[in-house]
């Protein structure tokens, strides 16, 4: 049942912004670091090779624009029920609310899955269009930093429980986005703090963090730990709940 | 009797609020059952009951003998509904919004062309649903609910939206459904003409409480006509009929009428009027009607109805 309503989540979100979002989110990174490579005239890539833009994209990525993602898919995932009474049409059919609670919940995964990959594809293919154009590097291929994505895909499950949460309970999108844009910037504050492991929203950058093995250990164990406490509670909570529609 | 749906002692509060009082209603299988009420006597709360949408606070439901209960969803299967307003996702097409339910139910995708077809929008398959008017959208949530033949469909005022011709489609469509299918056909409405045209068996729900719950020719069978006699001399009329021992109660000067007739007896009485010298300037029969019924019986609180 769970990866038949993972395919009808798939289905409605057809001409929803859903999937434009899954290749906008990522180009925009591409596009804000490509402008500052071409404002400094390709002189990093020179010096330190294509790993600074790979480590920058990433960075990016992570730190800002994967929070944000994360906040506006799951908010555009149940904002579609929101909208359509379509909480009371989904449970007026043979399915149950946990079921359609973890569908939603691994389709976000999925789509945040494909936001990554898009961003490790279209930072390569603008690194061999560069190197066309005559700005070279080593490191034209970064693994490392492929490796950091899949880290941080697991870093970020906490949040996306979170937020998933969050827009499935509230009907107004601004909460879930609101909740994205300020916990965002406490990543900034608290992420090189002895205090990180209280904001979930740190263990996305810290998690892809290789210059402390510890710590990414720790973010990625916590991130674990703590999402699957949380659907725990959250198939607990929906067990009890009716349908308030 | 075999009952599709049978529901013992249901109530449920919101907070201090009783929305539904002691709630009993038995449905035989095979019937077009009108759910009346007026607005906010509990019709769309109970249909949420009835589909463990909301959990009551006593007593329990049976669908097909089946006690429902939301962690084993199968009963589902067998029940077709349409709740309220329609709940569509509009943009999608009606093949693809159909194609969520005959997937969950594992139903062929045939059926949605089928179903399209009784509700006479095959020709919008593939146009997304947000182009459609709210007559359209009706039309589909009900082919939703239709999908799959299901032994039970239960409607919350499905002709809601439709135009004149829509609305007799519908009707007859639910009419029908019964002799076709098998199916049992719930129909929750305020609109007591088309209940009347509809229903076989009629429940009228009233802040909350039961008030009746009959077969609608039992219940029509009970209400008294009249025949309402428009003329110059209607008090020497009511003595007229008084010596022949017809009891008449005067409404005006002018206008007489006379209780608990029967249609037949009609002509006899006009002839009677006739042939005894009194200009007759109008003979209006009035026909029971379940909107009589039903203001006698939310109009007045002290009215005592059993329920069954």
């Amino acid at each position: 049942m769970l990866v038949k309503l993972i395919h009808i989540e798939l289905i409605k979100t057809k001409r929803s912004l859903a999937l434009l979002m899954m290749f906008l989110s990522p180009l925009m990174v591409l596009l804000i670091n490509l402008l500052q490579l071409l404002h400094n005239e390709g002189k990093l890539v020179s010096e330190h090779g294509w790993s600074i833009f790979w480590l920058s994209n990433s960075a990016l990525w992570g730190y800002f624009m994967m929070p944000l993602y994360i906040a506006l898919i799951t908010a555009l995932l149940n904002g579609n029920e929101h909208r359509s009474n379509g909480w009371r049409f989904m449970m007026t059919l043979p399915i149950k609310q946990k079921d359609l609670f973890l569908a939603k919940l691994i389709l976000a995964w999925i789509y945040l899955i494909g936001a990554s990959l898009v961003l490790f594809v279209s930072t390569f293919i603008s690194i061999i269009c560069l190197e066309a154009f005559g700005v070279s590097g080593s490191n034209i291929l970064s693994f490392d930093v492929l490796e950091s994505l899949m880290y941080s895909i697991v870093g970020c499950l906490t949040i996306l429980t979170i937020h998933h949460i969050v827009s499935w309970r509230w009907k107004n999108i601004v909460v879930s986005l609101g909740l994205g844009v300020v916990a965002t910037m406490s990543i900034t504050q608290l992420s090189h703090t002895k205090y990180w492991h209280l904001d979930p929203w740190t263990y996305i950058l810290l998690s892809t963090n290789g210059s402390d093995p510890k710590v990414q250990v720790l973010a990625i164990s916590y991130s674990l730990a703590i999402t699957v406490i949380l659907i725990v509670i959250a198939l607990f909570w929906l067990g009890r709940r009716e349908v308030s529609c | 009797m075999n009952l599709a749906i049978e529901v013992s002692n249901i109530s449920k509060k919101f907070g201090q609020k009783t929305v539904l009082d002691s709630v009993n209603i038995n449905v035989p299988q095979g019937s077009v059952y009108g759910f009346l009420g007026n607005n906010g006597a509990g019709k769309s709360t109970f249909i949420r009951v009835l589909l463990g949408l909301l959990n009551a606070n006593s007593g329990n439901v049976k669908i097909h003998s089946q006690l429902i209960n939301r962690r084993d969803v199968s009963y589902i299967n067998s029940i077709g509904c349409l709740v309220d307003s329609p709940c569509l996702y509009f943009h999608l097409t009606p093949k693809e919004f159909l194609g969520i339910t005959c997937k969950i139910k594992g139903l062929a995708k045939s059926a949605i062309g089928e179903t399209l077809d009784i509700v006479n929008m095959s020709a919008h398959l593939n146009v997304p649903m947000e182009r459609f008017s709210l007559g359209m959208k009706q039309r589909i949530a009900l082919a939703n609910a239709l999908l799959g033949k299901p032994k039970l469909l239960i409607l919350d005022e499905p002709t809601n939206g439709l135009d004149p011709e829509g609305m007799k489609e519908i009707r007859l469509l639910l009419k029908s459904l019964p002799e076709q299918t098998g199916a049992t056909v719930f129909l929750s409405s305020h609109l007591l003409d088309e209940i009347q045209k509809t229903a076989s068996h009629v429940g009228i729900l009233h802040q909350g409480k039961m008030k009746i719950e009959s077969s609608l020719s039992e219940l029509m069978g009970q209400q008294a006509s009249s025949l309402d006699l428009i003329t110059p001399s209607a008090e020497k009329l009511k003595q007229h009929f008084l010596q022949k021992n017809i009891s008449s109660e005067l409404i005006s000067s002018q206008h007489l009428r006379i209780n608990e007739v029967k249609k037949d007896q009609c002509g006899d009485l006009n002839r009677q009027v006739i042939h005894a010298g009194f200009d007759l300037m109008e003979s209006r029969f009035n026909q029971a009607t379940l909107e009589n019924l039903f203001l006698q019986l939310v109009g007045s609180q002290t009215l005592e109805v059993p329920t069954c």
